[in-house]
């Protein structure tokens, strides 16, 4: 079982990331994950480069919204 | 009896309960007559039938129909960049999926669809989404994710051919264009002669743009804390508002009618379309989407909490189509009118964008395709809830367009009590009051509408002084938010679609960095939508009533599409022992579309049919006479010229749906003849082969 407190900060980290998908930026600890193991060597985008990216990508060709 | 198969009886029998439940809440809300019957029993009719049909019917279509395959590598695994092609957890999915269904659409239809009484619409949205809605966004997503998330457009080309994706993208930005000019004409609506909510949505343009300034130079990329700024600001905006409005010098810098609020419009979606998207268009975003959602959450559980009675009967007379919020009989229009919310063909469009390329696994397709769409649903109920919780008098003031109602409370309350709605003027001005506007007569659009219920619905629970006033212009600014941020967007889309076009005529037209490119193709767009728009703003009905029965029918169309589509893919993999759980509503959304373009053409009731309005108008200036709101000969050719136009674009819509289907019965019929599936899937990777 794990502890109240543990639980409560892996719900917080969970609705942050919720919301950060919401609209449009993926978790970036996956994303320096993922390089680290995909380009070994390599410097992964700042996260401020990496929001600046997504925020370029989520608009970038139009995005459909819903009516 | 061993322990598991206990269990298993257990878990039936409780479903069974359950169901019995469910049946008997949707008993009270379908017999009940005579005295008024509490919104809970509506809400847990609507939850039971959700969460059935989730159970058993997705269920089916994920393990029988589909076969979602868990042990197959989805694009996110197969193709992980950490940018576009995330696996991503799939309730964290979810929330980004439903952000992104989740428009103005489910609010509004269920509000208009209200003048036909709770009922109609409630069975509707029901049945609509547990067959159709869910089924086609739960079946595109499938499709995409079978096919490295490409869109809707792509694969339509793929598997029916060049020509079938030509006029599914043809169709797509007709349906773009009278989106955003229905939307922006809601806003309108709402904004016109009221000064409060003209001064607050006005101010979210200011504290955009101070957010997006936060977020790129002062603290980059903090979301959080530039939304809590934002947010904050939203409410002072709101408060500010009512200063402005009390003060007459002030109120009048603010105070504009129809016709300028949309030339405002059409100039404002133009230059924010054109504005780099941090500056403006993203911040917003942002905060609504935070806003939606909170809203969404905060009027659920204050129904719950309120508990309030319908005061709309279950089902008033105007099933037969004479009513003044939109014309038509309940066959097709309550189908058309309610899209969102029972089905929905731009969902097809996100089903087939970013989630696809997300999804961790295959069978979480039934939790995020279904499972969104009924989430939707429930929204449409909400809204119906809070549109059915009015006093009928109040909700047809405020929705019958000014022709019907006469000028003053006093020619109001007349007309509407000899409809069978009673209601004093002292109410119709009391209202008024009570939410710091001037007027609530003919405030159509639907927005309105739902701000005084969902205003009525929160002063319930945080009540005081002035209360009231503020929830309302809560809530108006809450809707025109998420529209003008959809208005620019969408002009963006559009704008996207139109260089394409013109590529194809003139090749540097296509690129994107190109400022002529992009000012002409920008400029055609919002002529576009600007032009239905005004055209809507003028119109004697009030523009909702032309308006949103063609957008219904768009976005039906789109719908009728996507799930033809999805029709042939599953002849296609040699399913067709279950093709009937997407040609069942193809069938009845082709059905719907057709019937409501052919009346709304050829009816020969002028409030109906385009073409007996346009002869109307025609035949008048040609003798000499004006109608009403005609002021001269050139005003009466221009009603007539617009109705012409109107019944073009609704031919057109009807003739896409017609091709369409014409390609996809050739498709099938040449899957048909081929003893092997042949749909272009991409090929079977294991997941257990994928590293993540």
């Amino acid at each position: 079982m794990r502890r109240p407190v543990t639980l409560l900060r892996e719900a917080w980290r969970q609705l942050c990331e919720t919301a950060r998908l919401a609209v449009g930026v993926p978790d970036y600890g996956s994303y320096l994950r993922h390089h680290a193991q995909a380009h070994p060597g390599q410097a992964p985008l700042s996260y401020e480069q990496f929001f600046a990216d997504r925020l370029a990508a989520r608009y970038a060709r139009g995005r459909s919204r819903c009516c | 009896m061993t322990t598991g198969t206990t269990a298993n009886w257990m878990g039936k029998l409780g479903w069974l309960v359950f169901a019995l439940f469910g049946a008997a809440c949707l008993g009270v809300v379908a017999l009940q007559r005579g005295e008024p019957v509490n919104a809970i029993w509506l809400v847990c009719a609507a939850v039971a039938v959700l969460v059935i049909g989730y159970r058993f019917y997705s269920r089916f279509i994920a393990d029988t129909a589909l076969q979602l395959d868990p042990g197959r590598a989805t694009p996110a695994l197969r193709r992980n960049d950490g940018l576009d092609f995330v696996p991503t957890d799939k309730w964290v999915l979810y929330g980004h999926h439903f952000a992104a269904i989740a428009g103005a659409g489910p609010l509004v239809g269920p509000v208009l669809a209200a003048q036909m009484g709770y009922l109609p619409g409630t069975l509707w949205i029901l049945a609509g989404v547990v067959f159709a809605g869910a089924v086609q966004d739960m079946v595109i997503l499938f499709c995409s994710t079978r096919r490295d998330g490409r869109s809707l457009g792509d694969m339509i080309r793929a598997e029916m051919g060049n020509t079938a994706g030509t006029i599914a993208m043809l169709g797509i930005l007709a349906i773009m264009i009278i989106l955003l000019a229905v939307l922006g004409l809601v806003v309108v609506k709402a904004l016109a002669e009221s000064p409060w909510g003209t001064f607050t949505v006005a101010a979210t343009i200011p504290i955009a743009m101070f957010m997006g300034i936060y977020m790129r130079w002062l603290r980059p990329g903090k979301i959080l804390e530039a939304s809590l700024i934002g947010l904050v600001l939203l409410f002072v905006s709101i408060w500010l508002g009512g200063v402005v409005a009390a003060d007459p010098d002030w109120a009048a810098r603010f105070h504009f009618d129809g016709r300028q609020l949309a030339w405002m419009m059409i100039v404002y979606g133009f230059v924010a379309s054109v504005l780099p998207v941090w500056f403006l268009l993203a911040p917003r975003d942002y905060l609504s989407t935070f806003l939606k959602i909170g809203t969404i959450v905060i009027l659920a559980l204050a129904i719950v909490a309120v508990r309030p009675d319908l005061q709309m009967p279950a089902v008033t007379r105007f099933i037969d189509g004479s009513g003044p919020v939109w014309s038509g009989s309940l066959f097709p229009f309550l189908f058309i009118t309610i899209a969102c919310g029972a089905v929905s063909g731009f969902h097809a469009l996100i089903s087939s964008g970013t989630t696809p390329k997300m999804l961790d696994n295959e069978k979480n397709i039934r939790l995020i395709g279904y499972g969104g769409m009924l989430t939707e649903a429930f929204v449409a109920i909400m809204a119906l809830v809070a549109a059915a919780a009015l006093q009928p008098g109040v909700y047809f003031a405020m929705n019958s367009p000014a022709a019907a109602l006469g000028g003053t409370v006093e020619s109001a309350a007349a007309a509407i009590s000899q409809w069978g709605f009673v209601i004093t003027p002292e109410m119709l001005t009391q209202t008024a009051k009570e939410i710091g506007e001037s007027t609530i007569l003919s405030r159509t659009g639907g927005a309105p509408t739902l701000a005084v219920g969902m205003a009525q619905i929160l002063h319930s629970v945080i009540s005081g002084e002035g209360m009231m006033a503020f929830w309302y212009h809560y809530a108006i600014l809450f809707e025109a938010l998420f529209i003008l941020t959809t208005i620019d967007a969408g002009t963006r889309v559009g704008r996207f679609m139109i260089q394409d076009l013109l590529g194809t005529v003139h090749a540097p037209l296509r690129h994107t960095e190109s400022w002529t490119g992009n000012l002409v193709a920008t400029g055609l767009c919002v002529a576009g939508w600007g032009w239905f728009l005004y055209q809507g703003v003028v119109d004697p009905l009030g523009g909702i009533n032309t308006l949103w029965p063609l957008f219904g029918i768009a976005n039906q169309m789109l719908a009728a599409l996507a799930l033809i589509f999805a029709c042939v893919v599953l002849i296609k993999m040699k399913r067709d022992r279950y093709v009937w759980v997407v040609a069942m509503p193809t069938a009845w959304l082709v059905l719907c579309t057709l019937v409501a373009s052919w009346q709304k053409l050829f009816h020969e009731n002028p409030k109906i049919g385009f073409l007996s309005n346009a002869k109307r108008f025609a035949d008048a200036a040609a003798s000499g006479q004006i109608l009403a709101p005609a002021k001269s000969i050139g005003d009466m050719q221009r009603v007539a010229f617009n109705n012409y136009l109107d019944a073009a674009l609704c031919a057109l819509f009807a003739l896409v749906v017609l091709t369409t289907l014409y390609f996809g019965l050739r498709a099938a019929l040449a899957a048909r003849r081929n003893s092997q599936p042949t749909a272009l899937e991409t090929p079977y990777v294991a997941a257990a082969s994928v590293g993540t």
